[in-house]
């Protein structure tokens, strides 16, 4: 839709996140920053809109991805080396949504190219702020 | 003169005479010298001097030196010197010496019982011959005339001595018999006696034994029922009891393992910890030492199962041998994981949806929905703040189990102690300000290097910082001291504020345990974080203490060992 020189009311966030209430508040928040928000709700919605770049909501990749790791059918980590893989996808910043329990898994997500991580339950106010050091 | 008659005792043929060894040897087995005068041979005497119409009559028992008159008619003394006697010419004799007149005899004429009293002229003696065929004395009849006998008193005279005899053979064997008896009844009495002995130590043994197979019994009873597999092996390790759970866990029969080396009921990749553990047991009498190792089992068909082994040396006289009791702990493990597990789900689960209450607070609490009246404003943050708690608590919680379980990872590198005390202490510079205390760093281990995973080293300390401003009062400061005694880094905590009271100290590491505070501010504690913090120091080979004056202040303080490199330097 845009391009990504443009202003951040044009920023796009792809939210990957099963918690619904979750990824109400986030995409509450993030609309309000002024974020193009799109929100994938398992593991296959989310494989759905990386196999598919034409999809009519998104550019050719969204600006950030938001990334929980334990979600239905296709975990993050799966999620985040498909993402890797894709040459159109290049650069993208991935910001890992865990539990403190998941703290293999984190480690894992930063050695695949993950960007950056938040532990939840976190704020959204921090959620903003590292947001903004890659948009 | 002399009148000589062959003398053939109860038939027997006469022996050539015997040496006088053997006659005296033949005289004292009679047993007669020196015995009381007895009716039987008294009776004899009086007879033959009767019959032989003789004054004086004796029964003469020759010895080495004299002669004893066991009878005796017309005759004070008892017994005369050898030398005196007529009798012991007797004895040589063949049958009956007659001496018709002493005095016209050149043996006896200056005999002094001849020339005094009682004056000696005739004598005649019998032989007393053992059946044996020695002579030991005579019957003999004396007159103080010259005189011959008749035919009938020789015979008479030969007759009584031979009576005389058979009383002393007689006498002979009853003796042999009483003797004999005696020596059978001592005998028996040995017999009874050894029987009484072997019939006790008979009852003993089977007591002993009975008692004996009975704790034997009992002893087998319980290893044979005990739901741990229990061993034995002797000094070369090798199997030499198997029970029947240990049948039942690994599959083997005893046969099958009998003699066998038990190392074969571990892993193989567990065998070097076993023989390591088997070589640091301390040989002990009481069978202590035995140190409990986790392993893995080998079944007989070489599947591996979780094994509590505990081995045991002991020391019976020379003999050393070893006990294993070996507890199967798939079960217990799979609990542990299943509460792993569920620790770690309850706390997803429950951090989910703090995700959204917070989340929501925090952006109503921002203004992101509109302006809030004060009011609201109040009471969202109530609900945000004890938000945090829960999260603090759910954080902690998951901490403990972690760390306790051994499943926390700690990412150990060489880290500098400076900097991670200045990490610390920026960390914590903000909640100091929040209740007006400076956070001081006095670091005189500067370069100091320890092994330790950085963040759970910063994790520690900025519990223990917080725990110090919050004992604090406004104004006064926390400091944070780095120091080195021996060949440990010395890390200390310094407060001047309320101390910890006295009857809080002992629990002051344990779990949810918070001391009791009249100020609220100090009540958002989990009760977890110094439980946590001296669990983390421990995991670094550390320890962890405190020294504590109530009302004066209070110094917390852990030692971590200092790396090599600090040592050679």
């Amino acid at each position: 839709m845009t391009s990504p020189d443009n202003a951040a009311r044009d920023r796009s966030v792809l939210v990957v996140e099963d918690d619904e209430e979750i990824a109400y508040i986030l995409n509450f928040m993030l609309t309000k920053e002024g974020f193009e928000v799109t929100v994938a709700k398992d593991g296959n919605e989310a494989m759905e809109l990386i196999d598919s770049p034409t999809d009519p909501d998104m550019a050719s990749h969204p600006d950030l991805v938001l990334l929980d790791i334990m979600l239905p059918y296709v975990d993050g980590l799966e999620i985040l080396a498909a993402i890797r893989k894709k040459i159109s996808w290049k650069g993208v910043p991935v910001i890992m949504l865990t539990a403190k329990s998941q703290e293999t898994a984190v480690l894992q997500a930063m050695e695949s190219g993950a960007s950056d991580y938040i532990t939840k339950p976190f704020l959204p106010t921090e959620v903003i702020q590292r947001l903004r050091k890659f948009l | 003169m002399i009148k000589t008659q062959t003398v053939k005792p109860d038939g027997q043929i006469s022996r050539p005479l015997s040496t006088e060894e053997e006659r005296l040897q033949a005289l004292n087995e009679l047993r007669i010298l020196d015995t009381a005068p007895e009716q039987s041979y008294d009776d004899i005497v009086r007879l033959a001097a009767n019959i032989c119409g003789a004054p004086i009559s004796l029964v003469s028992l020759v010895s080495k030196d004299r002669q004893w008159f066991k009878a005796k008619v017309g005759l004070i003394a008892g017994e005369t010197p050898i030398e005196q006697s007529f009798c012991r010419y007797t004895l040589t004799e063949a049958g009956v010496m007659t001496v018709e007149d002493a005095t016209a005899d050149a043996r006896f004429s200056d005999n002094p019982l001849v020339v005094s009293e009682p004056k000696i002229r005739f004598y005649a003696g019998a032989k007393l011959v053992t059946a044996s065929g020695h002579p030991i004395g005579t019957l003999c009849v004396i007159d103080r005339v010259s005189r011959t006998l008749t035919d009938s008193q020789y015979d008479a005279l030969e007759a009584l001595a031979r009576q005389v005899m058979s009383l002393l053979e007689l006498r002979r064997r009853n003796f042999e018999l009483a003797e004999l008896a005696e020596a059978h009844s001592h005998a028996l009495t040995k017999i009874e006696d050894q029987l009484q002995v072997i019939k006790g130590e008979e009852e003993q043994r089977r007591w002993s034994d009975l008692l004996r197979r009975d704790s034997e019994m009992r002893l087998r009873s319980v290893i044979k029922s005990a739901n741990d597999g229990i061993f034995l092996a002797d000094n070369k390790f090798e199997i030499i009891l198997w029970n029947d759970a240990s049948q039942n866990m690994f599959d083997y029969t005893e046969r099958q393992v009998n003699s066998k080396h038990f190392e074969m009921l571990v892993a193989e990749r567990c065998r070097m910890e076993l023989r390591k553990n088997i070589s640091d047991l301390m040989p002990d009498q009481d069978g202590k030492g035995g140190n409990i190792v986790e392993l893995f089992g080998l079944r007989k068909d070489g599947s591996e199962f979780p094994i509590e082994l505990s081995i045991s040396l002991w020391r019976n006289d020379d003999t050393v041998f070893y006990t294993g009791i070996v507890r199967d702990v798939t079960e217990r493990r799979r609990v542990d994981e299943l509460k792993d597990e569920f620790v770690s789900t309850v706390s997803h689960e429950l951090r989910t949806p703090l995700t959204s209450i917070r989340g929501a607070l925090d952006l109503i609490n921002g203004g992101m929905t509109g302006p809030l009246s004060d009011d609201t404003k109040r009471l969202t943050s109530i609900a945000l703040h004890s938000t945090e708690r829960l999260v603090r608590l759910i954080n902690d919680i998951l901490d403990c189990e972690k760390i306790a379980s051994g499943k926390a990872e700690f990412r150990m590198r060489p880290i500098s102690l400076s900097e991670v005390a200045a990490s610390a202490v920026a960390e914590s510079i903000s909640f100091g300000d929040q209740y007006g205390v400076d956070l001081l760093l006095e670091d005189e281990a500067q370069g100091l290097s320890i092994t330790g995973d950085s963040d759970r080293i910063i994790q520690v300390l900025t519990n223990l910082l917080s725990n110090a401003v919050k004992a604090s009062t406004s104004g006064s400061p926390v400091t944070l001291k780095l120091k080195t005694c021996d060949f440990a880094a010395r890390v200390e905590v310094v407060d001047t504020g309320s101390g910890i009271p006295l009857e809080f100290q002992s629990r002051i590491f344990d779990r949810f345990s918070q001391a009791d505070s009249g100020d609220k501010r100090r009540k958002n504690g989990t009760g977890l974080g110094l439980n946590i913090a001296r669990s983390i120091v421990e995991k670094h080979g550390g320890t962890m203490g405190f020294n504590s004056v109530p009302g004066e202040g209070t110094v917390f303080y852990f030692d971590l060992p200092l790396t090599s490199e600090n040592e050679t330097n």
